[in-house]
């Protein structure tokens, strides 16, 4: 009896072993996997065969490509910066492929898919809001055409083709083992490459360049406070002595003869919407600042022209410039590109050195259309109406159902919202099919300034202030489509009649520009780069003048000057706007029933160098100090998420002002009586503010810790962005520094027979997370040091210079 | 045995993928018919020897692939240390009793 009971005991103590394991050894995971999403990729993420385990991927050193014409060489140099050798421009555009795909897929990935409205099928519902907007913004249409004229035109066709068969054959070769650290975590994978996504990307740093508009917000503010106060507060110029612009706008050349004059430069904001709310999505992006400067021979030490420039942009990882040279027997330059499309954006070859920008000015527009009815599609022209074209969209949302949305196209733009019988339209320059790849072409094999001057006549958008300089000349060009618009229109919403509509764009010729000015060196940090007789609207929005300001300053002062110092300009941190503002602020202060903490602080600013250190107090006080006075006087332009405040030069205006005329702007103050009492409040206020969110002891208060630095991933991925960097400059010095914002890439050249250069950016040449050289150049970026450029003039003296090949045979 | 067998097998995770050790634990299970002790003790052994492994791979990387991927989930640097050994043991437990059951209700059948 005991024996069978032994048995039958057994097999079911065994049966239930096996259900214990089949259930929790099984069961736990997928139960896992459904509650917590990320457990589902984590087993093959940490596999040691093919997992994060072995960071750095094979690099396709001798690697064999069919898709070359003949064999390219990849020489290293001692920063680590790839040198494309190749015997014709497709294989050199084929090679600058396989090096994006190699270092930078999944950024290139992220960034044309956010252009498309395809990033939250990565990402999920985070980003769907996003992808909500450039999708109702039309850019899926957008794209779809840029990428047609691409093709359509020879020039381009090749470089897009030859890029893309570079990328795809990357893509085509990626195994688990080798795929970008961020698709293991999503667990995804690359989709092939196309002209689309070149165009995407085109049609996405378009829209971050020039699709900011505060439009919307002056509308609000215009509802709120009337025309008369609108116009003070947001006038079309700043007159407070810091304008310099560039002197040949037509007013000084014959083409301006033929232009329409413009006497009239107050606003006109009779029109005022009766659209109740605007789209949350539509808030206006981060301003994008730049320096750009270059002086003529005659300035220089070298005898040469010398250039600088230093694009602000995103401080993130990777980074978004991806430096290299290519080297064919038609053309050798050298700068830096965006990983996902060809050519070089900024740089120099042997004979032309050009850098850019932003050109600030007002290309979207903003329309109050007329609908028949709620649901219709018919909309108002004139005395008929007219049928707006529809186009169904739909947004994939990882984890989550898709987005269907309709697109409506009339002849005032794209439809973004309804309200009742009222559509918001916009227009905007960046919509059509432009030739920016082939000016790129052009500008990569230019020979000289003319050659550059010439090219920039197709520049349609994103509109940018290009400097060229080539041995002995100089030039500086507001270059794209700036549309003419009706007198008075393009600042708030506009009905949406005939008269509004765009009557073209500005003549080429008559677009401000310089060519070797008397003075010996132009200039521009995105301030408006025409003056009051200019005859055409620019626009109301431009960046401060203050940076501009300074880099006039030092080209100026200095007679002669070389590559160094423009190096220590770049670096240049005195914040101009504190060196206007704080001396009226201090001026200001009633400091008699201070504490000590306080009197201590008004004497640290009192004896203030203005140079924002990393390490110092005072930049940390003036910032504050500053943002707490524009919310206190500006209160009736401060709305729930969304202030529009003055510009700072406005504010410091109104403060020379009041200081002069306090009865006739008495007003402005209230709930204030005098400008003493505000700004002492204040300052009290931003002291408190401080102590509160950085302890009690002003040292703690640095500059670096106010205002944190940091490289954030592109996808914003925890753990993939930089740590915090302590840094100098802000956003009013030269070395235009806002957190996460700033030099994206650092170019000096001296042109001429001995040319030399230095660039810097912020990250590396990889991508990849896992490699020691992810934050490369991070930290010597953060310290403004500049790395010599390699700039090799033949191929035998880049391979007998470089650290390593690689080799790519045909066969 | 069982020690140089969880050795084995850990030896094959670097070649293979985390299926190929699954099938390789179930196959340990079933030739040596451990119990549950034995098989705790093989899982303790594949979590010490995965995680050295672990800690070898990152320190080869500068550390970089405990704090980066630790980092994206939120999570210490030493958990991505632990995960590979975790898994590892979970699956070495489970597979190698799920085996040795298997072979002995097949037996006593």
């Amino acid at each position: 009896m005991a024996k069978p009971r032994k048995y039958v005991y057994s097999q079911s103590r065994e049966l239930i072993s096996a259900t214990i394991c089949l259930v929790v050894g099984l069961g736990f995971p997928i139960a896992l996997a459904f509650f917590f999403s990320p457990s589902r990729v984590l087993p093959r993420l940490f596999s040691f065969s093919e997992g994060v385990w072995h960071p750095i991927p094979a690099p396709p050193e001798n690697h064999v490509f069919p898709q070359i014409k003949s064999d390219v060489d990849i020489a290293f140099d001692a920063s680590g910066i790839p040198h494309v050798i190749a015997q014709n421009q497709t294989d050199s555009y084929f090679a600058q492929g396989v090096l994006a795909a190699t270092f930078r897929l999944f950024e290139m990935d992220i960034s044309t898919r956010a252009g498309m409205g395809r990033l939250s099928e990565l990402l999920g519902d985070r980003t769907a809001s996003l992808d909500r907007f450039f999708v109702t913004f039309g850019m899926r249409e957008a794209i779809e055409e840029q990428a047609k004229a691409l093709l359509t035109d020879p020039v381009t066709k090749d470089m897009v083709e030859s890029y893309v068969a570079g990328v795809n054959a990357v893509i085509e070769d990626l195994n688990y083992k080798n795929l970008p650290l961020e698709y293991k975590f999503m667990g995804t994978w690359p989709e092939p490459w196309t002209a689309s996504r070149v165009a995407a990307l085109m049609k996405v740093l378009t829209f971050r360049l020039a699709g900011r508009s505060n439009d919307l917000r002056l509308t609000e503010v215009l509802k709120r406070l009337g025309e008369e106060k609108t116009n003070q507060l947001y006038p079309e110029f700043l007159p407070i002595g810091l304008e310099d612009y560039f002197s040949e706008s037509p007013q000084n050349t014959s083409a301006g003869s033929s232009a329409r004059k413009r006497t009239d430069h107050s606003w006109k904001l009779g029109f005022k919407t009766e659209i109740k709310e605007f789209p949350a999505f539509l808030q206006p992006l981060e301003v994008n600042g730049s320096n750009s400067w270059a002086i003529g021979p005659e300035r220089s030490k070298t005898g040469a022209s010398i250039l600088a420039n230093d694009t602000h942009l995103s401080i993130q990882l990777p980074a978004i410039w991806f430096e290299t040279q290519l080297i064919t027997p038609e053309m050798n330059v050298y700068g830096a590109t965006f990983p996902g499309a060809p050519g070089i954006v900024l740089g120099f070859n042997e004979s032309l050195a050009w850098g850019t920008t932003n050109g600030a000015t007002d290309v979207l527009d903003w329309y109050e259309v007329d609908f028949k009815d709620e649901k219709s599609l018919e909309y108002k022209i004139g005395d008929h109406y007219k049928t707006a074209k529809t186009r169904d969209e739909r947004i994939l949302v990882r984890g989550q159902d898709p987005i269907s949305i309709t697109v409506l196209k009339t002849d005032f733009g794209v439809v973004v919202s309804r309200e009742n019988k009222l559509g918001l339209s916009a227009r905007w320059t960046g919509f059509a099919p432009s030739e920016e790849l082939k000016v790129i072409g052009q500008l990569d094999t230019a020979k000289s300034v003319k050659d550059c001057v010439e090219a920039l006549s197709k520049w349609r958008a994103p509109i940018q202030n290009f400097t060229c300089a080539d041995e002995k000349n100089i030039s500086i060009y507001h270059a794209g489509d700036v549309p003419l618009r009706n007198s008075g229109a393009g600042r708030v919403v506009e009905k949406a009649t005939e008269a509004n509509l765009w009557r073209g764009v500005i003549p080429y010729a008559d677009l401000p520009h310089e060519i070797n000015p008397a003075r010996g060196y132009v200039l521009s940090a995105n301030e408006r780069p025409a003056n009051l007789s200019y005859p055409y609207y620019l626009g109301w929005d431009f960046e401060e003048p203050f940076r501009a300001k300074r880099i006039h300053t030092h080209l100026a002062d200095n007679q002669k000057m070389d590559g160094s110092d423009f190096i220590q300009m770049q670096n240049d941190a005195l914040n101009q706007h504190a060196l206007m503002a704080l001396p009226l602020m201090l001026r200001n202060l009633r400091f008699g029933a201070f504490n000590e903490t306080e009197k201590q602080i008004f004497e640290a600013m009192r004896q203030w160098d203005f140079l924002e250190r990393g390490k110092s107090m005072e930049p940390s006080v003036f910032d504050r100090w500053w943002k707490k006075l524009e919310t206190l006087l500006w209160d009736e332009v401060t709305f729930a998420d969304h202030p529009l405040f003055p510009k700072k030069a406005r504010t410091i205006w109104f403060f020379r002002q009041i200081e002069s005329d306090p009865d006739t702007y008495a007003d402005w103050l209230k709930p204030f009586k005098s400008m003493d009492e505000v700004v002492t409040t204040a300052f009290r206020e931003a002291l408190v503010d401080l102590a509160k969110e950085f302890g009690p002891d002003p040292a703690s208060w640095t500059w670096s810790t106010v205002q944190e630095t940091q490289a954030l991933h592109v996808a914003k991925f925890p753990g993939l962005s930089s740590p915090k960097i302590a840094m100098d400059g802000g956003a009013h010095s030269i070395n235009g520094n806002r957190g996460h914002h700033g030099a994206a890439w650092k170019l000096v050249v001296e042109m001429g027979p001995h040319l030399r250069a230095w660039s810097q950016f912020p990250g590396g040449v990889t991508g990849n997370p896992l490699d020691p050289d992810y934050e490369k150049f991070l930290e010597a970026w953060s310290r403004g040091e500049m790395r010599p450029v390699y700039f090799w003039k033949t191929a035998g003296e880049a391979e007998r210079e470089s650290m390593y090949v690689w080799k790519w045979r045909r066969q | 045995m069982n020690f140089i067998l969880a050795l084995l097998v850990v030896g094959l995770s670097l070649l293979a993928p985390w299926w190929v050790i699954l099938i390789g634990f179930f196959l340990v299970g079933i030739f040596t018919r451990v119990s549950w002790k034995s098989a705790i003790g093989i899982a303790l052994c594949v979590a010490i020897l995965n995680t050295f492994i672990a800690v070898y791979f990152d320190y080869q990387a500068q550390g970089l692939i405990s704090q980066r991927v630790s980092g994206v989930f939120y999570a210490p640097p030493w958990a991505s240390l632990a995960l590979p050994g975790a898994i590892g043991a979970w699956m070495s437990l489970f597979a190698t009793r799920f085996g040795s059951a298997v072979c002995a209700l097949i037996r006593k059948s």
